[in-house]
């Protein structure tokens, strides 16, 4: 056990919390969005402060509707003894008590008693042989199969899935909350793909208009299924910074799985961008950030001249718009780099280290 | 066949390939390294060759340790199962800190998670113990608080299918977060392919007193640079500043710099490491790192005319620093406490808090509960002599 956690289970200090807290399991709980809350309605708007480290909206109780504030740990007990927002520790008396809470005194380095060894809940690896079992059946895990290689050929014609506007980080790509038991099922998690992501047509929700139905507000991994199934794939254009955030890939593998040629976007945040590169997605970057514009809804997308991808080779993008005019638009991708054996998604690492 | 623990004969060996890697480009370049740069340059897979512009160059890399957090790791093991191989190439550890969910209280919990993530679980020990993986399992500690007690060491480099796998920086190791393909390459023995990172150097100056504290460093730089400010840049703290942190609280910085979108953040090596590699019972790697200040510490030179050395210098004044709250929806949404209550009003957030939640991955639980418990007794006496609603 973390040898923390065992000086702080040694000190009794636990009990003495639980008086006036609830103590949380010693794990990342509501951090990443691992809590169960029935404190407030579905939909209602409301605030909540923490020590955290990250408040994308939907991030700590899966609810967009939770308005989620950062500080240090000492601010957020005083903010815990305030229960309002109305309220500066350093200036004003603490409503309710009538008191001003004076500063801590500067916290030791180190526990005074030191740390407590233990290697409670460590397994060592086995010496002898071990059988890794999945059950076929399993709703939480599944055996990978590779993905279909590409064909070489141009992407031509292919439908806008989804033009996300703002932020979209790989919480709104592929949320955790109630999703996160199936991270080790492709197929399954993948039924939760941009449910989270703004479309920038009509800034709904998780929701597209169908581009081969014209339906409304349709799930947006339905749709990519659909198009799947008939054979085609599609293309997702997104805005600044697209993909930041956690490290999941799942937000790269699901769009494979269902059918993604590429990724368009202003530009990308690091581990995502990889993440795509490695899945066998192409993220692909406006030359000119303002062309994100050009991208209008029931587009027809043209990626051309794929074959002959060098590395810093401009791509050029054709949009065909529903009205009958298209836009020739260029595009930047760093595939240069990629010069490895690829381990799960062969195709596209094989072709750029050619 | 490899240890899971970073042992003393292991760090050893990791620093006198950095020496000979980093005496090879030290002879390319001419010029002084920042600390990043070490790290970098002592774990490049060919320092001969490698092209080396920051900000352009990818770089091949040669980390010494894979970390995996619960939900990542099932992906990224059934990646490598597909492999084919007998072993993990280089130590690593499988933390099942994500799948418990929050509803009770710690026990219960537990006891749910054990349950209805049998599988997963049973899957991720088995996996492990196939492989030659150290696993944690769950209630056993969060990822980035084991690795930092356990695993990190100066000077080192190693990747994590987390994003705030850079907390241990505060032990002045390079930790990336990546995906699981990354993780699944670095274990099967391929190297880690990154873009030659920009260095931007935050130059701490002054010491923190009152209400500030070391979360509150990053949250100023998070309102300075934003959350793409730090993209394919490494955030590298210096100064005399630095100093008077604990490596907890240098640990905190650098696991929210994931906020910023950098490639990690990174403290030089210095007394509080020292002090905490010993009470950690790992004085030999202390003792190691004393001997290799050149490998874990940035040159003289980029400390005094950081200007020179690195593609951005800010500067953040100790002496001043204001406790800040950042948000909603966003960690750069940035703020001093006092404006606060102005920003609530005019936006129309509900004043009433329905949760404070203190915790998390990046905190020195020993310090919130012993040291502030104390604090907030004291609070909550003064509170009762004035009969209060806690009386």
């Amino acid at each position: 056990m973390s040898r923390s956690i065992r000086r702080l289970s040694a000190t009794g200090r636990c009990s003495d919390w639980r008086k006036s807290a609830t103590v949380l399991a010693n794990a990342c709980g509501p951090c990443i969005g691992q809590w169960k809350r029935d404190d407030v309605k579905e939909g209602e708007v409301n605030s909540i402060i923490s020590s955290y480290n990250r408040n994308f909206p939907g991030r700590n109780d899966g609810s967009p509707d939770t308005l989620s504030f950062l500080t240090s740990p000492e601010i957020t007990v005083a903010y815990a003894l305030a229960g309002t927002l109305d309220f500066d520790p350093m200036s004003d008396v603490v409503p309710g008590l009538g008191v001003k809470l004076t500063p801590p005194s500067p916290a030791p380095d180190l526990p005074p008693n030191g740390y407590i060894k233990d290697s409670q809940g460590y397994l060592a690896p086995a010496t002898g042989d071990v059988n890794v079992i999945v059950d076929p059946k399993s709703d939480r895990l599944q055996i990978l199969t590779p993905f279909e290689a590409w064909d070489g050929k141009d992407y031509v014609d292919l439908p806008l899935l989804l033009k996300a506007k703002g932020k979209c980080t790989t919480d709104h790509i592929s949320p955790a909350g109630k999703w996160l038991k199936f991270r080790g099922h492709l197929d399954n998690i993948s039924n939760n793909m941009f449910s989270g992501a703004i479309n920038a047509f009509d800034g709904e929700r998780g929701v597209i208009t169908h581009p081969l139905t014209g339906e409304k507000k349709v799930e947006t991994s339905k749709a990519a299924r659909d198009i799947k199934a008939s054979g085609a794939k599609w293309i997702v254009v997104g805005d600044e910074n697209y993909g930041e955030g956690s490290s999941r890939e799942h937000a790269a593998m699901s769009p494979r799985l269902l059918g993604c040629a590429a990724v368009i976007t202003r530009s990308f945040a690091r581990i995502h961008q990889s993440n795509l590169k490695k899945q066998g997605i192409l993220p692909l970057t406006f030359q000119n950030p303002a062309d994100y514009d050009k991208i209008q809804e029931g587009d027809k997308l043209s990626l051309l001249d794929l074959a002959n991808l060098a590395p810093g080779k401009a791509v050029k993008l054709v949009a065909k718009h529903a009205n009958g005019t298209s836009d020739e638009i260029m595009l930047d991708q760093t595939l240069n780099a990629e010069r490895r054996v690829q381990v799960a998604a062969p195709e596209l690492r094989e072709k750029s280290s050619k | 066949m490899i240890r899971v623990e970073s042992t003393p004969e292991f760090v050893a060996e990791a620093y006198r390939k950095m020496d000979e890697r980093i005496a090879v480009i030290r002879k390319r370049l001419g010029r002084p390294l920042t600390l990043a740069e070490k790290h970098i340059f002592g774990h490049l897979d060919d320092p001969h060759t490698e092209d080396l512009h920051p900000g352009r160059s990818y770089l091949q890399l040669r980390p010494d340790r894979v970390a995996m957090q619960d939900a990542t790791a099932q992906m990224a093991l059934l990646q490598f199962m597909s492999a084919g191989l007998k072993s993990v190439a280089v130590p690593s550890t499988v933390h099942c800190d994500h799948l418990i969910q929050a509803r009770v209280g710690a026990s219960e919990d537990l006891k749910n998670a054990v349950v209805t993530n049998k599988e997963v679980y049973d899957f991720l020990r088995s996996v492990s113990q196939k492989f030659n993986i150290g696993f944690w399992q769950p209630g056993a500690g969060i990822i980035h608080q084991v690795v930092l007690e356990q695993y990190a060491f100066p000077g080192g480099m190693m990747i994590g299918t987390d994003s705030h796998t850079p907390n241990a920086g505060g032990l002045a190791m390079f930790a990336s977060g990546v995906g699981g393909a990354d993780a699944v390459d670095v274990m099967a023995g391929l190297p880690w392919e990154v873009m030659f990172p920009q260095r931007i150097g935050v130059h701490l100056k002054g010491k923190m007193n009152g209400w500030a504290s070391a979360k509150d460093i990053i949250l100023v730089t998070l309102g300075i640079l934003t959350v793409k400010g730090g993209t394919n840049a490494v955030i590298e703290y210096f100064g005399e500043g630095a100093e008077s942190i604990s490596a907890t609280g240098k640990g905190t910085i650098c696991n929210m710099g994931a906020e910023l979108g950098a490639t990690t953040s990174v403290f030089p090596y210095d007394a509080s490491m020292e002090r905490y590699l010993r009470a950690t019972e790992r004085g030999a790697l202390a003792d190691l790192a004393n001997k290799n200040k050149h490998l874990v510490t940035l040159d003289d030179e980029v400390y005094t005319s950081p200007e020179k050395y690195f593609d951005r210098v800010i500067e953040i004044d100790l002496d001043k620093l204001e406790p800040y709250v950042v948000g909603p929806h966003s960690p750069d949404a940035a703020r001093p406490i006092s404006e606060l209550k102005t920003a609530a009003k005019e936006n129309g957030w509900p004043m009433s808090l329905t949760n404070a939640l203190i915790g998390s991955c990046r905190i020195h639980r020993m310090k919130i509960f012993a040291v502030r418990r104390r604090w907030l007794i004291r609070l909550l006496r003064k509170a009762r002599r004035r009969q209060s609603i806690f009386a």
